[in-house]
């Protein structure tokens, strides 16, 4: 991973996404292109500075590697925008607030927006947040977690992407 | 006010379902008021965010959850414990379907163990060998899969299962392997799953999807009475469900005998009527209890068929072991019970307790529960789940809970449910024994899990409260007996204070014996729903 260490959030996610496109034939169909699709919800429901920053720090957590999707591949923040449209709508003050102090801690690093910022420094600015909203981050950290391996009708889990990377073959049709 | 009927079921599940198949099947029409909505299997199915995260097919268990703890006065947040569950089918949608016969001496707690302090043992009023054709009557009508013979502590048993039991997965083939090394007799879990397309039940072929204990079963092949007895109840055209319906209240006459339920119609928000000659509650071991308990009048202050004040007393669980191991290699993913080891079923004389305790394999967690569970997030966080959750397996043990008279049901008088009436509340303590039995089974699982290659990773220590360690058994609450000074019901289910008023699902258990109740409450309706035939007459009054 520290091979990547240079690459910017924004260059990470551009990565995925066409690795993405990449994937074999057989194993999964390719997603949709993403930022076209869905983009918008989420943008509407947060404004669309921080929905950008909200997908970083969903890699950040939950980064791509050799046989693992991560949170952009696979759809999470497609499902967090979902939930935060319908049965979540009460956690959107925490999201704003979640996000707002990420901002803050990157901004206070001296280095810009949390986009823009190298791996290892945005890694670094998760954890200070984790530290300073402990209980916000860890309902983030369940809703990263319900995008990546819930059934996929809650729009999460892309292409069962998140079940596949934890060995669970789905044998129910579709 | 509904049109008056032969009987009035208050509850689909397993218990509420046989009966009310039983009934319709011999004449009697029967109208069965079920609090929750049919299960939609294609929605809900493999969906662990809706029905283990969220679980939306329940109220929020803030308006509608139970307190359970330790003392009388100690507070403690709501459980989902006396959910257990709104659907039509109740628990047997959801359960894992392990289908037991409870052992002889599962009802001969008494005669076998003597007295114990701090514990009433009692034997049951029925034996096993009365129960043995009502047994084998409800493995036909479910749907029971199974190795006849195989457990060494079978009891005699007057015809094999219906069908072959599940395949040998990877996983049971290695646990079998390393128990047998250990001078063991591990053997195939009974399942009401089927191994074969079933028309006798209307169920078909397991597609080992893996989804079973905790979801409804999107291939029919899990034999819930929703879809297998109820329909035939159905189709004979005299048993009717209505869904929606909370009954809240159990009427008499002036003659002191049940005379209708009353009913709130979650489609009108308004109370309704149901006039019935005979009232069965199979509203489960919470809700049967809290009903009775709300049905008080000037006859009965304290509650319907309550002058032993017995309702709601003995309230028992299964405590709940847990055992995990991490292995070298992966296991496919099963949520579906499948090995059981029951050579310590029995204690020895030296072990100092008397709880009768099975073991079990397949009790993992699904891929979301089990994420949430590990701490973390990052580079490693991905890889080490998709390390860890494929390679570990648990084993789960069902540990017999003794009766003790002040592990209760009540109303809780400081909660309300949206429509007014009292939440249920539990006390509840495990006693001394039930502790000791629970550690030393831990130990074992964990024994066999490193015989068998894993690396145990939790600790054995025995649950110290209540929280967390009991399961959705719920037995116990309106105890079975022959003397109305110290039981509920009477040997054939009947209320001995209220002469047409039945208890049909496991509360009427005197003692919970170590296993997996629901066969038993099945076989136990076959047996109610005779009896009820054969008396219909005098019943009708
Ligand atoms: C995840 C899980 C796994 C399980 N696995 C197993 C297993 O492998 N083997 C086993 O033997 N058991 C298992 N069980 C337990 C099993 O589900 C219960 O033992 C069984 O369903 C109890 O039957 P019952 O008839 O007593 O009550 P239930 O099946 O719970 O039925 C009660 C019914 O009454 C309805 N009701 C409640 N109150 C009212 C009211 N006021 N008005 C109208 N209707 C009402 C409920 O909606 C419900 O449908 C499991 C349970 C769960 C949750
Ligand atoms: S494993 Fe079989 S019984 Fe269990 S849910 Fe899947 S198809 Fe149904």
């Amino acid at each position: 991973m520290t091979r990547r260490a240079g690459l910017t959030r924004r260059q990470l996610l551009a990565a995925t996404a066409a690795a993405a496109v990449a994937v074999p034939a057989g194993r999964a169909a390719p997603p949709a292109p993403t930022a076209a699709a869905a983009a918008p919800v989420g943008e509407r429901l947060l404004g669309r500075g921080p929905w950008g920053t909200l997908r970083s720090l969903a890699q950040t957590m939950l980064p791509a590697g050799a046989e693992m999707p991560g949170a952009e591949k696979s759809g999470v923040c497609e499902y967090i925008e979902r939930a935060l449209e319908g049965p979540y709508s009460r956690y959107l003050g925490v999201y704003r607030r979640l996000l707002a102090e990420l901002d803050s801690i990157a901004r206070a690093g001296g280095d810009g927006s949390f986009d823009s910022l190298p791996v290892e420094r945005a890694r670094e600015v998760v954890r200070k947040l984790e530290a300073s909203l402990p209980q916000d981050f860890a309902l983030l950290r369940q809703h990263v977690l319900e995008g990546f391996l819930s059934d996929p009708v809650h729009g999460g889990n892309r292409d069962r992407l998140g079940w596949q990377a934890v060995g669970l073959v789905h044998k129910h049709k579709d | 006010m509904a049109e008056a009927t032969d009987v009035c079921i208050v509850g689909s599940g397993a218990g509420g379902g046989v009966l009310a198949h039983a009934l319709a099947r011999a004449g009697i029409r029967v109208v069965v008021l079920e609090r929750g909505k049919q299960a939609k299997r294609d929605e809900t199915a493999s969906d662990e965010l809706l029905q283990v995260v969220r679980r939306t097919h329940q109220p929020p268990v803030e308006r509608d959850g139970t307190v359970v703890a330790e003392t009388p006065d100690a507070k403690a947040p709501p459980t989902r414990v006396g959910q257990a569950f709104y659907l039509v089918g109740g628990g047997t949608v959801l359960y894992a379907a392990a289908s037991w016969r409870l052992r002889p001496d599962d009802l001969r707690k008494k005669t076998r163990y003597g007295a114990v302090a701090g514990a009433d043992l009692v034997d049951w009023p029925v034996t096993y060998e009365e129960l043995e054709p009502w047994y084998t009557l409800a493995e036909r009508e479910i749907g029971v899969s199974g190795k006849s013979g195989a457990d060494p502590t079978e009891p005699r048993r007057s015809a094999d299962h219906l069908m072959p039991p599940l395949p040998e997965d990877p996983f049971s083939a290695r646990l079998a392997a390393a128990a047998r090394k250990l001078g063991l007799r591990p053997f195939p879990i009974p399942t009401a799953i089927s191994t074969r397309n079933n028309p006798e039940t209307g169920t078909y072929e397991c597609q080992y999807c893996g989804w079973c204990s905790g979801y409804t079963c999107l291939f029919y092949a899990k034999n819930s009475t929703d879809i297998t007895v109820l329909p035939k109840a159905e189709k004979t055209g005299l048993a009717r469900v209505v869904t929606g319906a909370y009954a809240t209240r159990v009427e008499l006459d002036s003659r002191g005998r049940a005379a209708a339920v009353v009913y709130r119609d979650a489609a009108t928000g308004k109370d309704v009527r149901q006039p019935a000659s005979v009232v069965c509650l199979a509203a489960g071991g919470v809700q049967t209890p809290r009903l009775l308990l709300l049905s008080k009048s000037s006859a009965f202050p304290e509650g319907l068929a309550n002058r032993s004040g017995l309702v709601g007393r003995y309230m028992m669980f299964h405590i709940e072991g847990r055992r995990t191991a991490v292995f070298e290699e992966p296991f496919a993913f099963e949520l579906t019970k499948k090995l059981g080891v029951h050579d310590w079923y029995f204690p020895a004389k030296e072990d100092g307790w008397i709880n009768h305790c099975s073991i079990q394999s397949g009790s993992r967690r699904g891929p979301l529960t089990f994420a949430l569970r590990q701490p973390g997030w990052g580079e490693q966080y991905g890889p080490a789940l998709a390390r860890d959750f494929p390679r570990t397996q648990q084993l789960q043990a069902m540990v017999e809970d003794l009766p003790q008279s002040a592990n209760r049901v009540e109303l809780d008088p400081g909660r309300l449910d949206p429509e007014g009436y009292p939440l249920p509340r539990i006390t509840h303590r495990y006693h001394e024994m039930d502790r000791r039995a629970l550690e030393a089974t831990q130990q074992k699982m964990g024994r066999l899990l490193e015989a068998a290659g894993g690396r145990v990773v939790d600790e054995a220590l025995a649950h110290t409260n209540v929280s967390g360690a009991y399961t959705y058994h719920l037995m116990g609450t309106c105890r079975m007996g022959s003397d109305p000074r110290n039981s509920v019901v009477d040997r054939d289910c009947r209320t001995h204070d209220v002469p047409n008023l039945f208890v049909v699902d496991s509360s009427f258990f005197p003692t919970s014996g170590g296993l997996n109740p629901t066969l038993t409450i099945q076989a136990n309706a076959y047996r109610v729903a005779d009896f009820i035939a054969r008396h219909r007459k005098e019943l009708g009054g």
